[in-house]
C-alpha cells in the first residue's frame, strides 16, 4: 500500500473536490476537503491557475475556485492515469 | 560465415512482423508511461516508461540482426580451381553477434526495470550485484542461446508473481489482465528456451510473446476509454 499520497493523487484529490462541490467551492473548503496545508494547496492551486485548468473568481466578494472544461478534461485523464498505473502495480 | 538460424524456414519474415507489431505497442505503453511522468514528476514513472522504450529497442535490435540473418545472397566460394556461386546466408559475423548481445542486454535490462518497479524496493548493492549476474548471462548466451530466455524467464516469473500479488490485495480485471500478459511472455520464454530440441518452439515463442503484447494493449485501450 501506498503509503503516502503523490502529486497526481493530490491535483487529483484537489480537482475531485471542486467537481464534488458542482464545480465551485471556497479555497478554505477546498483545502479542508482536499487535507492539504495551506502552503501546499497554494503551490498546487497556482500552477493549476497558470494552467488554466481552474479559475478563480469572487461573486458577492467572496473568492471561488471553479472547474474549467480542461479541468473536467484533466479529471477524466488523471482517472485513466490511475488505473493504469494500478493496473501495474505501481 | 554460415549462421545458425533458429526458425523454420516459413516463418521466415514474419517474426519481423511479429516483433514490429510488439514495437508498437511496447512504443505506446511507454509514450503514455512518459505522459504520466510529466505530470506527476515521479521517478517510478520515468522508469516505468523507459522500460518498455528498451523493449521498442531491443525489438528494433533483433530485427536488425534477423534482417542480416535472412539476408540471402549469392557468393562466389573457391573450391580447388573452380569458383562457384553458392547461395548461403551471408551474416556480417561481428556485426550480428553484436546486434544479438545489445538486443539481449536491452530486453534483460527491460525486465529487470520493471521487476524492480512492481518490486517496490530498490536495495542499491543488490541492484548492482544483480545487474552485473545479469550482465554476464547476456555474454554467455551468445554462446548457449538457452541461457538468455532461461534468465528472461526467471525474471518474468517474479513479475508475475508481483503482478498475482497486486491482483489479489484488489481484485481487478486490469489487474489480472496485466497479470496475464506477464504469464504470456513468461512461458514465451519457456518455449524459446527449447529451440534446439524442437525448431518449432520459435513459432510458439513468438506468437506467445506477441499475444502477450497484445494483451497489454488491451489493458491499456480498456484504461484509457472506460
Amino acid at each position: 500500500m501506498k503509503s503516502r499520497r503523490d502529486r497526481i493523487d493530490v491535483i487529483y484529490d484537489i480537482l475531485t473536490s471542486i467537481e464534488k462541490e458542482n464545480g465551485n467551492i471556497k479555497p478554505t473548503r477546498l483545502m479542508y476537503k482536499s487535507n492539504l496545508s495551506h502552503k501546499l494547496m497554494k503551490a498546487h492551486i497556482q500552477e493549476l491557475l497558470e494552467k488554466k485548468v481552474i479559475e478563480e473568481v469572487t461573486v458577492k466578494e467572496k473568492r471561488f475556485i471553479i472547474l474549467t472544461e480542461n479541468g473536467k478534461e484533466l479529471i477524466n485523464q488523471l482517472r485513466k492515469m490511475k488505473r493504469f498505473l494500478d493496473s501495474f502495480g505501481l | 560465415m554460415y549462421s545458425l538460424v533458429f526458425s523454420p524456414k516459413w516463418f521466415f519474415g514474419i517474426d519481423i512482423i511479429f516483433e514490429i507489431v510488439s514495437i508498437f505497442i511496447a512504443l505506446l505503453i511507454s509514450f503514455y508511461g512518459y505522459k504520466i511522468y510529466k505530470l506527476s514528476k515521479i521517478k517510478e514513472h520515468k522508469y516505468f516508461s523507459i522500460s518498455f522504450f528498451l523493449i521498442v529497442l531491443s525489438f528494433v535490435f533483433k530485427i536488425l540482426t534477423n534482417f542480416d540473418i535472412y539476408y540471402s545472397v549469392l557468393k562466389p566460394i573457391q573450391i580447388g580451381s573452380k569458383i562457384v556461386l553458392f547461395n548461403y546466408l551471408y551474416s556480417s559475423g561481428i556485426l550480428h553477434l553484436t546486434g544479438l548481445f545489445i538486443s539481449r542486454l536491452l530486453m534483460i535490462a527491460a525486465f529487470f526495470v520493471l521487476f524492480l518497479l512492481t518490486e517496490r524496493k530498490y536495495p542499491r548493492k543488490d541492484i548492482y550485484l544483480m545487474g552485473y549476474l545479469l550482465f554476464i548471462s547476456v555474454i554467455f548466451s551468445v554462446l548457449f542461446y538457452y541461457i538468455f530466455h532461461m534468465t528472461l524467464a526467471v525474471i518474468v516469473f517474479f513479475i508475475c508473481l508481483n503482478s498475482y500479488e497486486n491482483y489479489k490485495k484488489i481484485r481487478k480485471s486490469s489487474k489480472f489482465i496485466v497479470f496475464l500478459a506477464f504469464l504470456l511472455i513468461l512461458v514465451s520464454q519457456l518455449a524459446f528456451s527449447l529451440i534446439f530440441f524442437e525448431i518449432e518452439s520459435y513459432v510458439i515463442g513468438e506468437t506467445l510473446m506477441l499475444i502477450g503484447f497484445f494483451v497489454l494493449l488491451y489493458n491499456y485501450l480498456t484504461v484509457s476509454r472506460e
